[in-house]
């Protein structure tokens, strides 16, 4: 076994010496009593050590992304530490029927038992809760399988050992399956390495394949977002070489390779006006370089098809007729993509304007019509 | 790209491994591990972890955390900290929010008390340094909408066992069709969500893509699930996409479209065959032509029916009716 501490041993050392003292510490105690800050103040007298002290500072840092809060207070003129114990565990949860809780109030419903701070879940609420965790946590690919489980595991600690069987595993009747994607399976460790980089804000050095160019390329990516859509992966980031603003399907990267120099200085800010939830729930003729201006293209749907668009909230209602059949309007940046769309719905769907678009429609039924004009394939190709 | 874990997720589960065991006697290596959803070597390393840390440390030192390791069984009668677990952590609390968001926008409960619960659970359960900004940075949500409710509905009658009659309309297809099933489970699977049923029609198993049904209504009464029935086994996920059938239908594929097509059939598991001059060949198992018109219109041009010749003279026609209807100016 190896004599050299860990980052991880000297978390745990740090951790376990500020948890067993109720009062706060100095750095002096800690460079006393946790081996690897031995250097924080050393006992030759020669004053602190800035390396040290920025390591120890780092590790605080670190600790308190994962929801462990060490606070420095001024004593006498003297920085001391100590561990939040209120920011620092879970409140005890304790599950109620809906007849014991009043609707949740502006903050959730508190409780204070035997000087414990808790919180009261009412327990239809904790089991829909439960189930989109584990939802989360069974995402074949998903960067957040663990963190769910670790999430789902901690907010069960307090509840009886049935209640948390049956939140961890769901019940056996349960009826909403998720089923894995093999391109998801395949991307595990792609997603974690993706995710890092995402969290860090470190640059990719990416190998994608490109569908369109028919080509596999070495990018430069500055990750700025991971979106799951239709059940597929997507980094959205910066293509530096482009210098654009591109969406790339995780699934047809290669191999990727986050920037290793200056680990812990992000490469990249990303602009606080960025959201992901922009990028979702496009349809296919929504996407397309950003230099092409969307168009508003009025289709005329038949009924039922009408109705089947307003569930699915498919463009906008514009006019709708005795029948049922409907006038919808829809924002289209790729003509293309959305001339096969309507042309899919084999005449339950007609584009009333712009007239461009009712001729590209047409003449992509005419030239399907053509190849299948003869009566067997040898003709058609004779 | 094998990863060796990070410090931060071996320091997650640390303070599991003691928070589960602190105070409750001996515990058998593989139980623990399966409870905390690991693979016993990584707890094992994990158990290391904590003992090295007698090999640099005071002698003494009562204040530590204690473990023993004998045999197959692990205790730790003895931890100043991880009394309770940690508040959680961004991206847990990143996780807890989504699934939140997602139960809200999937309507499965009440959303407007969903929704004070996720403000409470982002005050009170999150880690000081949680931030919204995390939000921004990973959807995995499905967001697909459902105005009516039907996936609430499809939910209640699988689990209380109630037939629901519902409207279908399937793709190339003209008119709904109104049936009457007994759901056995909602699935999700390839961005879409499936109810797994009976269908009183067919008399058979079949699957409904949510997204087609129109509308759908509670029956009377209740029905019995066979024991034959694949309620926690279903089918794969490229089987629930597409029904299959008797029919073969011979396709080809373009060159241009010849990625998109293998790459898709590729993921479902379907065998295709690359022609000489770029083109790719597909021959599916077609359950419903409807479906088959559907596809090859929404590849136009790019896809063409080879054989059978009835399948060929249904497309166009389809097209002959398609272009009568849109002469244009």
């Amino acid at each position: 076994m190896s004599d050299r501490i860990t980052k991880l041993q000297r978390w745990i050392d740090l951790i376990a010496f500020l948890a067993s003292h109720r009062y706060p510490v100095s750095l002096e105690q800690i460079s006393r009593h946790v081996p690897s800050y031995r250097d924080l103040r050393p006992e030759d007298g020669s004053g602190p050590n800035p390396s040290a002290q920025r390591e120890f500072e780092r590790d605080k840092a670190e600790l308190k992304r994962l929801g462990i809060h060490i606070i420095s207070e001024m004593r006498v003129g003297e920085s001391v530490y100590r561990l939040s114990t209120e920011e620092f565990t879970l409140p005890i949860i304790r599950l109620v029927t809906e007849a014991q809780i009043e609707p949740y109030g502006e903050a959730g419903r508190l409780h204070h038992g035997g000087g414990a701070f808790g919180l009261e879940i009412e327990e239809r609420d904790a089991s829909i809760v439960a189930a989109a965790l584990r939802g989360l946590a069974s995402q074949p690919g998903s960067p957040l399988r663990a963190a769910a489980r670790s999430a789902l595991r901690k907010l069960s600690f307090d509840l009886p050992d049935h209640v948390v069987a049956s939140l961890l595993h769901g019940d056996q009747t349960d009826t909403v399956i998720q089923i894995e994607d093999p391109e998801l399976m395949d991307g595990v460790e792609l997603m974690s390495i993706l995710h890092e980089a995402l969290q860090y804000r470190k640059t990719v050095h990416m190998l994608y394949r490109s569908m369109r160019r028919g080509e596999e390329r070495w990018r430069f990516v500055d990750p700025w977002g991971l979106l799951n859509e239709g059940g597929k992966w997507y980094l959205i980031g910066r293509d530096r070489d482009a210098d654009a603003l591109r969406m790339f399907r995780v699934g047809r990267i290669l191999r990727a390779e986050p920037n290793h120099l200056r680990p812990r200085k992000p490469d990249f800010e990303v602009p606080a006006d960025f959201r992901i939830s922009d990028w979702a729930g496009r349809h296919p003729w929504q996407y397309g370089p950003s230099e092409i201006p969307m168009e508003e293209v009025r289709v005329h749907l038949r009924f039922p098809r009408s109705r089947w668009a307003e569930r699915n909230r498919l463009g906008k209602m514009v006019l709708e007729h005795s029948d049922g059949d409907q006038e919808r309007s829809f924002s289209v940046r790729d003509a293309d993509a959305f001339a096969r769309w309507v042309l899919g719905m084999a005449g339950e769907a007609t584009i009333l304007s712009p007239p461009h678009m009712v001729t590209r429609v047409r003449d992509l039924a005419r030239t399907v019509r053509a190849r299948h004009q003869a009566v067997s394939a040898t003709e058609a190709t004779a | 790209m094998s990863r060796r874990p990070t410090a931060d997720e071996r320091l997650i589960r640390i303070v599991q491994l003691i928070t589960n065991l602190r105070g409750r006697g001996p515990r058998r290596i593989e139980d623990l591990a399966d409870e905390l959803g690991i693979t016993p070597d990584l707890l094992l390393a994990d158990v290391h972890e904590l003992l090295g840390r007698i090999y640099y440390r005071p002698g003494g030192w009562v204040e530590d955390i204690q473990i023993f390791l004998e045999g197959d069984t692990v205790t730790l009668p003895r931890s100043p900290a991880f009394l309770r677990p940690t508040r959680l952590s961004t991206l847990e609390t990143l996780c807890l929010v989504l699934a939140l968001g997602s139960a809200v926008a999937q309507s499965f409960g009440d959303t407007a008390r969903l929704e004070k619960l996720m403000a409470a659970a982002q005050q009170h359960l999150a880690s000081a340094d949680w931030t919204e900004q995390a939000l921004e940075t990973v959807l995995t949500a499905d967001f697909a909408p459902d105005p009516v409710g039907i996936r609430q509905l499809l939910i209640r009658a699988s689990r209380e066992r109630t037939p629901c009659t519902i409207t279908y309309l399937k793709p190339g297809q003209r008119d709904a069709e109104v049936r009457t099933i007994h759901p056995l489970s909602l699935v999700h699977s390839g961005g879409h969500w499936y109810a797994l049923a009976w269908c009183t029609l067919r008399d058979d198993v079949r699957q409904f893509r949510v997204d087609r049904i129109l509308d759908g209504v509670l029956e009377e009464g209740t029905f019995e699930i066979p024991e034959s029935m694949p309620l926690h086994n279903p089918l794969p996920s490229y089987q629930l996409q597409r029904a299959e059938g008797a029919t073969m239908v011979q396709v080809w594929y373009d060159a241009e479209a010849a990625p998109w097509v293998i790459e898709d059939a590729a993921r479902r598991g379907f065998n295709w065959v690359e022609l000489p001059d770029g083109r790719v060949e597909i021959v599916h198992r077609v359950g419903d032509v409807a479906w088959l018109l559907h596809h090859i219109l929404s590849l136009a041009p790019a896809a063409e029916v080879i054989a059978p010749l009835e399948v060929r003279a249904l497309v166009a026609r389809v097209l002959d009716s398609f272009l009568d209807m849109n002469t244009g100016a």
